[in-house]
């Protein structure tokens, strides 16, 4: 009861610090985008390609274009939905840490575990609202239009949740030792941007500065420690890759499992840190 | 058992690299407050008043010692749904009303629904917030902002209040409302737990009061015992005095003073009192008033702060 009405507030508080509603803005804007320029091309009764403004995809050998669409879709602009998502729940655990907002959390009858936990099932709830917006969106308008009701989708929906739960649990662990919103962003963005890209073409860029054993072993140590955001972000997008090319560009869920194995350690470790505080 | 009471609590804040820097901000510090009373805790800042209540309230840990409330120790949270506490300086949600800050903070104090409305309406009146339930915090004046403070940690009827400058930012009206609210709280034998700067206002309301001075008590006890009324007279009069009359007055009393209108003078005994005010009368001296001076809180604190100013 208590944990619910911490998680409420916190998707309130999303809401009303127009935050969140930018998210939906941005995510209606992609929508009417497709709903204007996408056609299905029938030829009596049959549907034999898509058009998208003016370009044609046609069906061939029975391949769903309506794939495609998600595959570009959701892959061109999942960089959008990262960037706005973490800055519409960056605030949420420094602005619960603050002096004078945390005395009166930590003098009600809640441990510091159902607190922590409840403001980041919040904001991952937050999230979950504007996503589930846009993926249903995109699965009744592209529906609607071509008459393909794509229901990978709902995986696709899933999987960008635990993505967004490993992020939280990143933004939680940064709010919890800096207690500074700023500080979320930037580490958080750094992940996303820089080191997850990184880690994931280590190898290569690892093997053209040195060949010791050891520095390759701590990149493949941070590898793994940390949430294999690249590969899941691609991995979102191949859930909606055709039979046809299934062999060429395959699904994997080994990267989510890692990740959720290290994003549990960072909410742990967030925890420890908060529960061993003062404040 | 009282229902709070602490037992040599000591608290050292650490920083620096290695936490080599230590601040001891609590030194063995031994406190019980009775059912049913107000306790006003004393202190200049920093001399570790607030460490002291959110030690109490477990929001941060002693270095060393025991603390309990209502006869558990303080790490047990559950007890929490019979505490209140107003922080000094709180920040609620800025989204919020006034109504929501009730309703969302007695909800993590566990209570229904139907409990939450009956008494939401009823503290709205009893702080006079009634009329600005419905707006946004963020209009709020701080005087505003108190009221609600108070009244979300009243919202749970708790049987121990902790209010850490509970009047601060309120006009004098206020914060008689406020001493009212205290003393009828107290009336229906809760414990309230004072922290604040304004001595008068400590003084209006404490039965009991203790004195930190760089993390130690350095005294502790029943409020009347901190504002004894004292032997020095004021005597206010209409006219001028001679040099001639307050030498013969100073033959009374040689450490009499005068300043404008007020003659002062410090003496036990009644016939000095009296061979003054017959000398100032048969010089056709007009006497306004005579009065004992009575010792305030503000006083003996001052004194207190003074006196050990020296290491």
């Amino acid at each position: 009861m208590k944990s619910l009405t911490i998680i409420l507030n916190t998707v309130y508080e999303s809401i009303t610090r127009l935050t969140l509603l930018f998210y939906l803005a941005f995510g209606t804007i992609i929508l009417l985008v497709i709903a204007f320029g996408l056609r299905g091309l029938y030829d009596n009764g049959i549907l034999i390609g898509i058009s998208f403004f003016g370009n044609q995809i046609p069906v061939i050998d029975g391949i769903d274009p309506s794939g495609f669409i998600f595959m570009t879709t959701v892959g061109g602009s999942m960089s959008a939905i990262l960037l706005l998502g973490v800055f519409a729940t960056a605030s949420i655990i420094p602005e619960t840490l603050r002096k004078g907002t945390i005395d009166i959390y930590l003098s009600k009858p809640i441990s510091r575990l159902e607190l922590l936990l409840s403001k980041y099932m919040g904001a991952i709830s937050a999230i979950g609202i504007a996503l589930f917006y846009f993926m249903a969106g995109l699965f009744i308008i592209i529906g609607l239009k071509t008459g393909i009701w794509n229901t990978d989708v709902f995986p696709a929906l899933g999987l960008i949740i635990v993505m967004f739960m490993c992020i939280q649990s990143m933004s939680t662990l940064v709010g919890v030792l800096f207690k500074n919103m700023g500080l979320v962003l930037v580490f958080v963005y750094l992940h996303i941007f820089l080191f997850s890209p990184f880690l994931r073409l280590r190898k290569e860029l690892v093997g053209i500065l040195t060949e010791n054993a050891i520095v390759h072993r701590i990149f493949d140590g941070l590898y793994y420690a940390l949430p294999q955001l690249s590969e899941m972000q691609e991995n979102v997008s191949f859930l909606f890759a055709p039979a046809a090319v299934e062999e060429i560009i395959k699904f994997s869920y080994t990267p989510f499992l890692y990740s959720l194995i290290s994003c549990s350690a960072m909410f742990l470790l967030a925890y420890i840190k908060f529960k061993r505080s003062d404040y | 058992m009282h229902p709070i009471e602490t037992r040599n609590i000591t608290k050292i804040f650490t920083s620096g690299i290695f936490n080599k820097l230590e601040v001891r901000a609590l030194d063995d510090v031994s406190l019980e407050v009775k059912k049913g009373e107000i306790f006003g805790l004393l202190g200049p800042n920093g001399a570790g008043k607030t460490t002291f209540i959110r030690i109490l309230l477990g929001i941060t840990y002693p270095t060393m010692g025991e603390a309990f409330l209502l006869e558990k120790p303080v790490s047990h949270y559950q007890l929490k749904t019979r505490i209140g506490y107003l922080p000094e300086n709180h920040q609620f949600p800025r989204h919020m009303t006034g109504e929501r800050i009730l309703t969302y903070f007695g909800k993590l104090s566990g209570l229904d629904n139907h409990t939450l409305r009956n008494k939401c309406e009823e503290l709205l009146h009893l702080v006079n917030m009634t009329k600005w339930k419905g707006v946004r915090i963020k209009k709020y004046s701080k005087g505003m902002l108190q009221r609600i403070g108070l009244a979300q940690a009243m919202i749970n009827d708790p049987d121990v209040l902790f209010l850490d400058e509970p009047t601060d930012g309120v006009d004098p009206v206020g914060r008689k409302e406020i001493r009212d609210i205290l003393k009828r709280l107290r009336d229906r034998g809760k414990t309230i737990f004072l922290n604040s700067h304004l001595l008068s206002e400590v003084e209006l309301v404490s039965d009991r009061v203790a004195i930190l001075k760089r993390g130690k008590v350095i005294r502790s006890g029943a409020t009347t015992e901190f504002t004894k009324t004292s032997d020095e007279h004021e005597v206010k009069f209409d006219g001028s005095i001679s040099d001639d009359l307050l030498n013969t007055l100073r033959s009374y009393n040689p450490a009499l003073r005068l300043e404008g209108n007020v003659l002062t003078f410090t003496t036990a005994d009644r016939v000095t009192i009296n061979n003054i005010i017959d000398k100032l009368r048969k010089a056709n001296i007009s006497i306004e008033s005579i009065s004992k001076r009575k010792g305030t809180l503000e006083d003996t604190f001052i004194d207190l702060m003074n006196e050990d100013s020296a290491p």
